[in-house]
C-alpha cells in the first residue's frame, strides 16, 4: 500500500514535477541507433518525460534531440528537410543545427542577427552501444556517460529492442523487480523459449514456486535475491539488480545470454519498455539472433513499421484460453514481454497504490519504493544527486548460483555482481 | 469495433472501480529478537497502526515482577510488550497472521529458530528486517545468518524510518 500523495510522486514525471527533475539527472535512452541510420535521414518525434521532441542527424553525423515545434509558428520539424548541417521547417525555411540554435531564418538580412537570438531547447544525444541516449537535466550537472555493460561490449555480442506500454513507467518497472511472478506468469515459457530452456535453473524455478527473498541495498539501489530449494539441502539464489531510477537485470540461465530492462517514461501514461541481451564473453550465435529478431524472449513482434507489439490492448493481446486452459501459457497470452505489459496495462494508466495488499515477498518493491522517495525528496529538498547517476554504479550484473545454506549471496557472489570486460558470467 | 481491454483500461474506466475495502484487517505482531530493539518498537507502538503490536523477546531474568510467574515451555519464548505487558509467544501467535521479526545489525538473532519454527508450524506469514545503521557488513551477516532460514522475506533496512515504510506497506 502506498499514500495517494507518495504515489503521485513518484508517477509524474513531467516537466517541474520532482520525479522528473529526478529523472532529468540521468542519461536514459531516448532511441535506437538504427531509428537514425544514416547522416540526414528522416526525423523522428520522440516524447521523454511529457515534452514532445525531435531527433535528427545531421549531414556531419552529429545528433541532435531538441523541441518538436518550429519556433515562428509552431509547426512541426518532424516535416522538417534534414539538409546541409541542420533541420529546415518548410513552412518558411528557419533552421536549426543539433544544438537547437537557429542559423537560418530566410525571410531576415543574414547580418541582421536576428537567427542568433532564437534557440529551440535541445539535449544532448550520444550513442552508446545500440542506443543514442539522452541527459535532459541542468547542464552544469550532466553526468559521465552511462557504463551499463550491455551497452559497452562489442556489438555483436548485444542487441537491444523497445516496445511501447501504455502504463506508468512504475507499474511497468515494478514487474522487473518482481521476480516471485516468473513461476506461475512465465512458467510455460521457461522449457520452451529458445533463449530460456535447457538451464538446469529452470527446473528449480519450476519446482519451487515458493521462494524466499531477500532485499540488500547497494550504492546504487537494491539486489533482489530469490532463493529456492535445490538438491542436498543447498539453495539456488537468482539475483536481481535494480539500478535507480529504472533499470533491472534479470538472472542469467545457463550460457544463454542475460537480460534486461530500462523503463523510460514517455508521459505519465505510457512508457517506452526497453529490453536487453547481451553476453558478457562471446558473440551472440546467429539461431540467438534469429529469436531475438523474431521477438522470442524478453523482445517482442511488433505492428509493422511500429514499436507496438503485435499482440496489445487493441486485440486482446491475442488471449488464448485454450492455451491457458492446457498449460502451454500460464494466462493465455504468449511471449514474456507482452504476459508482462497485458497485465500491467490491465491495471490502468497509473495504478491505485491505496488499494494495494503486499505481502512480505513484495519487499524488493517496497525498498525500491522508498529509495525512490527518499532520493526525490533528497534532490529536491538538498540537491543530492540520487544513486544510479555515478557510472560505476552501472558496472553491475544479475547472477544464478546454488550456494550452501549458510552462504550470504551478497557476500560470496560479491565480484560475480560486478561487471568487468571479458569476466564470464555466473549462471546455472 | 474497440476492444475489451482498450475500453476498460482508459483513465475514464477507472473511475467506476469499487472503492470498498478489499481486505479485512490482518493482526500483525512485530517482534524485536532482543531487548536492545525495545526503544525502537516502543517509539513504533505510539504510531497509528492496523492493529499491529509490537514485542520483545526477553529472558526472565531481563524483566521484573509478573513475568518471574510465567510458565514458559522449552519451544516457547517470554515477550514483553513496550508497555511491560509480559506475555508467551505461543499466546500471541494464536491470533497473529503475520510475524515480523526485527533485529539491529549484529544483534543475537537466536530467538528467530524458535519464533520461525513456531510460525511455520501454524503456516503464519514471516518476515524479517534487520536495521543497519552503521553499515556494519560483518554484524549484519550475523544477524541476517540467524534470520534466513525461519523467515520467507527479509530486508537489510537503513534507518527506522524504511521499517516504518515498510510495516506501512504491508498494513501491519
Amino acid at each position: 500500500m502506498l499514500r495517494k500523495e507518495v504515489n503521485d510522486l513518484l508517477t509524474q514525471t513531467g516537466p517541474e514535477t520532482a520525479m522528473g527533475d529526478m529523472f532529468r539527472r540521468y542519461w536514459v535512452p531516448a532511441l535506437l541507433a538504427s531509428e537514425l541510420p544514416e547522416d540526414d535521414s528522416a526525423p523522428v518525434r520522440v516524447k521523454l518525460f511529457s515534452e514532445r521532441l525531435i531527433a535528427f542527424r545531421d549531414s556531419g553525423g552529429r545528433y541532435g534531440l531538441m523541441d518538436e515545434f518550429c519556433a515562428h509558428r509552431g509547426v512541426s520539424l518532424w516535416f522538417g528537410r534534414n539538409e546541409e548541417g541542420g533541420l529546415r521547417c518548410p513552412y518558411h525555411g528557419w533552421k536549426y543545427d543539433t544544438t537547437g540554435q537557429c542559423i537560418e531564418v530566410p525571410s531576415e538580412p543574414a547580418d541582421s542577427g536576428f537567427c542568433e537570438k532564437i534557440k529551440l531547447q535541445a539535449y544532448p544525444l550520444v550513442k552508446i552501444g545500440d542506443i543514442l541516449w539522452t541527459y535532459m537535466g541542468p547542464k552544469d550537472e550532466q553526468p559521465p556517460y552511462p557504463e551499463f555493460e550491455f551497452a559497452t561490449v562489442p556489438a555483436n555480442q548485444t542487441f537491444t529492442s523497445k516496445r511501447f506500454q501504455e502504463c506508468n513507467w512504475m507499474q511497468a518497472m515494478e514487474g522487473g523487480i518482481d521476480s516471485s511472478h516468473v513461476s506461475f506468469l512465465h512458467s510455460g515459457n521457461l522449457n520452451t523459449d529458445p533463449l530460456f530452456k535447457g538451464a538446469r535453473g529452470n527446473q528449480y524455478n519450476i519446482a519451487d514456486k515458493m521462494p524466499f527473498f531477500e532485499v540488500v541495498k547497494h550504492e546504487g539501489g537494491l539486489y533482489v535475491g530469490a532463493r529456492r530449494n535445490a538438491e542436498e539441502g543447498k539453495y539456488y539464489w537468482r539475483i536481481t539488480p535494480w539500478v535507480m531510477p529504472c533499470f533491472t537485470m534479470v538472472p542469467p540461465r545457463g550460457d544463454h545470454p542475460t537480460h534486461g530492462h530500462f523503463w523510460i517514461p514517455i508521459d505519465d501514461e505510457n512508457c517506452w519498455a526497453w529490453s536487453f541481451d547481451y553476453h558478457p564473453t562471446r558473440a551472440l550465435s546467429e539461431v540467438e539472433l534469429e529469436a531475438l529478431e523474431a521477438g522470442k524472449g524478453v523482445h517482442c513482434e511488433y505492428v509493422p513499421g511500429t514499436f507496438i507489439p503485435k499482440a496489445n490492448k487493441t486485440n486482446d493481446y491475442e488471449m488464448d484460453r485454450q492455451a491457458q486452459r492446457e498449460g502451454r501459457t500460464y494466462s493465455g497470452v504468449e511471449g514474456i514481454a507482452i504476459q508482462d505489459s497485458s497485465l500491467q496495462e490491465s491495471m490502468g494508466p497509473i495504478v491505485d497504490r491505496t488499494k494495494e495488499n503486499l505481502v512480505s515477498t513484495d519487499n524488493g518493491v517496497i525498498m525500491a519504493r522508498q529509495m525512490l522517495r527518499k532520493a526525490v525528496m533528497a534532490l529536491r529538498d538538498k540537491g543530492t544527486i540520487p544513486p544510479g547517476v555515478d557510472p560505476s554504479h552501472h558496472r553491475i550484473r544479475s547472477v544464478s548460483v546454488v550456494l550452501p545454506p549458510e552462504q550470504a549471496f551478497e557476500d560470496v557472489c560479491r565480484e560475480d555482481l560486478r561487471s568487468a570486460k571479458g569476466k564470464p558470467h555466473t549462471s546455472v | 469495433m474497440i476492444s475489451q481491454s482498450s475500453r476498460a483500461t482508459t483513465a475514464a474506466e477507472s473511475r467506476f472501480r469499487i472503492n470498498n475495502p478489499n481486505s479485512k484487517g490482518r493482526s500483525s505482531l512485530v517482534l524485536g529478537l532482543g531487548k536492545s530493539s525495545m526503544p525502537t518498537l516502543s517509539a513504533l507502538s505510539c504510531m497509528e497502526w492496523n492493529g499491529a503490536r509490537f514485542s520483545c523477546v526477553v529472558k526472565g531474568d531481563e524483566v521484573y515482577g509478573p513475568a518471574t510467574e510465567l510458565a514458559i515451555g522449552p519451544e516457547d519464548l517470554m515477550l514483553q510488550s513496550p508497555n511491560g505487558d509480559i506475555s508467551r509467544l505461543s499466546d500471541e501467535l494464536a491470533n497473529t497472521d503475520v510475524v515480523i521479526m526485527f533485529a539491529r545489525s549484529g544483534e543475537s538473532a537466536q530467538a528467530a529458530a524458535t519464533v520461525g519454527g513456531a510460525a511455520f508450524s501454524r503456516n503464519l506469514m514471516t518476515a524479517g528486517f534487520v536495521l543497519d545503521e552503521h553499515n556494519d557488513r560483518q554484524g549484519v551477516e550475523e544477524t541476517l545468518s540467524a534470520l534466513r532460514p525461519f523467515v520467507i522475506s527479509l530486508v537489510v533496512g537503513p534507518d527506522e524510518e524504511s521499517f516504518i515504510e515498510t510495516l506501512s506497506a504491508i498494513r501491519a
